[in-house]
């Protein structure tokens, strides 16, 4: 073992410079209040990204934010963007009117699976129909939040929800619906991906999409819509880190992530 | 290996202890006392300085409470005085790769 | 400008198009299709918004985004339709954003039929969507008023950011009238400081309806109970009289009824009987003050007629400002049917000849005849 003496370890230190990087900090999209949303609830994770992606193509004073009903109706509160507040399902019908006032702005719904796969079916099937040029967030944690865990039509069978008590039943209620694959149907659709907020590698590949989606908007494509598999710790009776692991074991199996459209013009740049 | 360190808004923290999960290191712990909010929030206990402003904590946080600082070490260079690249998101990205 | 003969839905049309609308969004409803159609022509030569949306529920969210990011914009429907956009017309008025709608009335309930109809009075003045609100509610009664109307419907619901109906019927939607439009106006070159249009060097604008402390919310209320004061206070009341002075029978009537209604006063003045007539405009400002003055100023007037094409809706309103004065008796077809100006002419000779016998006590005399 080496002995330094103190000399030369002075001499050594002298010809370095020690300083600090910030590596991450909180985007400056999202404003300074505390969200309402439970502990460890992925809401938070993807207003994060959102917001990250906004940021990072510089488009926070031209970009407008469709807020649905559910647990993200506040979502107005907590973008540093000029936002509207929709009736419950009609936030891609009242993007519609927004952006055809103002097509050279970014519009963006972001709306739960009780909003835009139930009540809201027909408004999100006829925005990817028309092709509208704007861009839904869409959080799939298969549950009712806001109204306290009732069944989504995104609930998987044999769930138990707080309207399902015996577990979702094909024979009474169907089965899950699988927006990604459906809204990729549609014509007007040029960007449809699933993706998963579970762990940092899937949060890493979700903020990828986000901004591809908000990229297909800015190059007048078509819609855009990025599903995201995500969790409800409180309805769902499990401490979060248990719940990012019933997304990983028990969602992705019926909600396999992936690519269901991807426009030719956004293809290249991703790979 | 990097050094770094975090700096966390503990009275955003709802202590979900999602980061904690997500920490290779193990430098994160649920502090004793609790915030305004009446969490236990998250505090770095970091004694042997093995965080290495990694920012995973910061990638899952779901309440965007934590700020990642990763120590910057660079030789004297006499002729050429490069600044390292800065921004958050491609240092972020390339550590989690 | 010189007359043209024009049907009713494209006078709304085009009299919006020159009042400025830059955006329409719609769904196909008879009676007032050609409206629509006449918005997809003309709205898209003129490099202007028009969408015809995948439902009633659509449109009027559409209209609710094109009136948050600032834009005067308007829809039009008639009843089942309207019954469909009253969740956008609350939210809307929750929010504090102008816009128009123009409702050609059919008739109802459920899918009733398509011939004109008055029966969504209530509806609109009453109950245009969840909450405590009004919409300024004005009705024509011929297709000059249809456009004149529809002009100040966008300038009432600019000045007052809030909803302005334009209610017709059938009749007044289909019939054909030679009528003026006004010039084109330019359209408005900036938008509202409360619009959504990018946080541009300000902080973020939010248009919402939900205020969730009570505190929050009560206020709120007041202020748009505040709003809807002012208006009913600053002059917006519109009405018609005709032959009023000397009355002993007065009828009141909007709309179709009300040009039937005034045929009918027409022919019985004619023959001597004193009667006249009184046509509210805005049924939202109801002209209650007007109407009370009548009651208590024409030392003449015996009784009042509501004639409507419904069992009986703006006649609670009459009855509540001259009730108790002044019997007030009702005529009223339903179904789609317009009365003739002879069944009129027969229920104000009946009126008439009964309020002479002045001992009749008041009940008595508070005839209600619907077909």
């Amino acid at each position: 073992m080496a002995i330094i003496s103190a000399n030369e370890f002075a001499a050594a230190a002298a010809t370095e410079t020690r300083r600090e990087e910030m590596v991450y900090e909180r985007p400056h999209a999202l404003t300074n209040v505390y969200t309402h949303y439970c502990p460890g609830c992925t809401h938070g994770i993807a207003h994060r990204l959102v917001a990250e992606v906004i940021d990072e193509l510089g488009i926070r004073e031209d970009t407008i934010l469709v807020a649905s009903v559910g647990c993200s109706v506040f979502a107005y509160n907590y973008f540093e963007v000029d936002s509207c507040e929709a009736a419950h399902g009609r936030a891609p019908a009242m993007a519609t009117g927004v952006k055809r006032v103002h097509p050279d702005k970014i519009v963006f719904t972001y709306q739960g699976d009780g909003d835009l796969a139930s009540i809201g079916m027909a408004e999100i099937m006829h925005v990817a129909a028309r092709g509208e040029k704007i861009t839904t967030i869409f959080i799939n944690n298969a549950v009712y939040g806001m109204t306290g865990g009732q069944m989504a039509p995104t609930s998987l069978l044999g769930q138990t929800t707080t309207s399902s008590p015996f577990g979702r039943d094909l024979r009474l209620t169907g089965a899950p619906i699988h927006m990604a694959e459906l809204l990729a149907q549609m014509a007007g659709t040029v960007y449809a991906v699933r993706r998963s907020l579970h762990d940092a590698r899937h949060i890493i590949q979700a903020k990828k999409a986000i901004r591809t989606a908000f990229e297909a908007q800015q190059k007048g494509l078509g819609f855009s819509v990025v599903e995201l598999l995500s969790t409800c710790p409180t309805n769902w009776g499990m401490t979060p880190a248990d719940s990012l692991d019933w997304v990983r074991d028990s969602m992705i199996p019926i909600y396999p992530l992936g690519d269901y459209k991807v426009a030719p013009e956004l293809a290249p740049a991703r790979h | 290996m990097a050094t770094g360190r975090v700096v966390i808004d503990i009275e955003r923290c709802k202590g979900c202890e999602l980061c904690r999960a997500a920490c290779p290191q193990d430098v994160l712990a649920l502090a004793e006392e609790l915030n305004a909010k009446g969490y236990r929030p998250v505090i770095l206990l970091d004694p042997a300085h093995d965080c290495t402003g990694c920012a995973l904590c910061a990638t899952v946080c779901p309440d965007g409470c934590i700020t990642v600082y990763r120590d910057v070490v660079e030789k004297a260079r006499p002729t050429n005085g490069r600044a390292p690249v800065a921004g958050r998101t491609p240092a972020l990205a390339q550590e989690v790769r | 400008m010189t007359k043209q003969l024009l049907k009713g839905n494209v006078a709304f049309a085009e009299a919006a198009i020159r009042a400025g609308c830059e955006a329409y969004f719609g769904y196909p409803i008879t009676p007032q299709t050609e409206l629509l159609e006449h918005m997809s022509r003309r709205m898209i030569e003129l490099g202007r918004v028009f969408l015809q949306a995948e439902s009633e529920v659509a449109a009027v969210n559409m209209v609710y985004g094109a009136a948050a990011a600032g834009a005067k914009v308007m829809t039009s429907s008639s009843s089942p339709g309207i019954s469909l956009m009253q969740e956008g017309f609350s939210y809307m008025a929750g929010s504090n954003v102008p816009a128009v709608v123009i409702d050609v009335m059919r008739g109802g309930p459920g899918l009733g039929n398509i011939q004109p109809s008055q029966a969504d009075y209530y509806q609109v003045t009453k109950t245009a969507g969840h909450g405590d609100f009004h919409p300024i509610v004005l009705a024509p009664s011929t297709v000059q008023e249809a456009i004149d109307l529809t002009v100040l419907a966008f300038d009432l619901a600019e000045k007052y950011r809030t909803l302005v109906f334009v209610i017709a019927d059938g009749a007044i939607g289909q019939m054909m009238e030679p009528a003026e439009l006004p010039e084109m106006r330019p359209l408005p070159e900036k938008r509202p400081d409360w619009a959504v249009t990018g946080a541009k060097g300000r902080p973020h604008n939010v248009i919402s309806s939900l205020f969730m402390g009570a505190e929050q919310l009560e206020q709120m209320n007041i202020e748009l109970q505040g709003k809807l004061r002012q208006i009913e206070q600053s002059g917006e009341v519109r009405y018609e009289s005709l032959a009023i002075d000397d009355a002993e029978i007065i009828v009141v009537a909007f709309g179709t009824a009300a040009r039937v209604a005034k045929t009918a006063v027409k022919r019985l003045r004619a023959e001597g009987l004193p009667v006249g007539l009184f046509r509210p405009i805005t049924l939202w400002p109801f002209p209650e003050n007007e109407l009370a003055r009548l009651a208590e100023r024409i030392p003449a007037a015996r009784s009042f007629i509501v004639v409507e094409m419904n069992a009986g809706q703006m006649l609670h309103d009459v009855r509540e400002v001259v009730g108790g004065r002044v019997p007030v008796a009702f005529y009223g077809r339903m179904g789609g049917i317009i009365p003739l100006p002879e069944e009129i002419e027969t229920e104000i000779r009946r009126q008439y000849a009964q309020v002479a016998r002045t001992a009749m006590p008041m009940e008595a005399r508070n005839g209600h005849h619907i077909r």
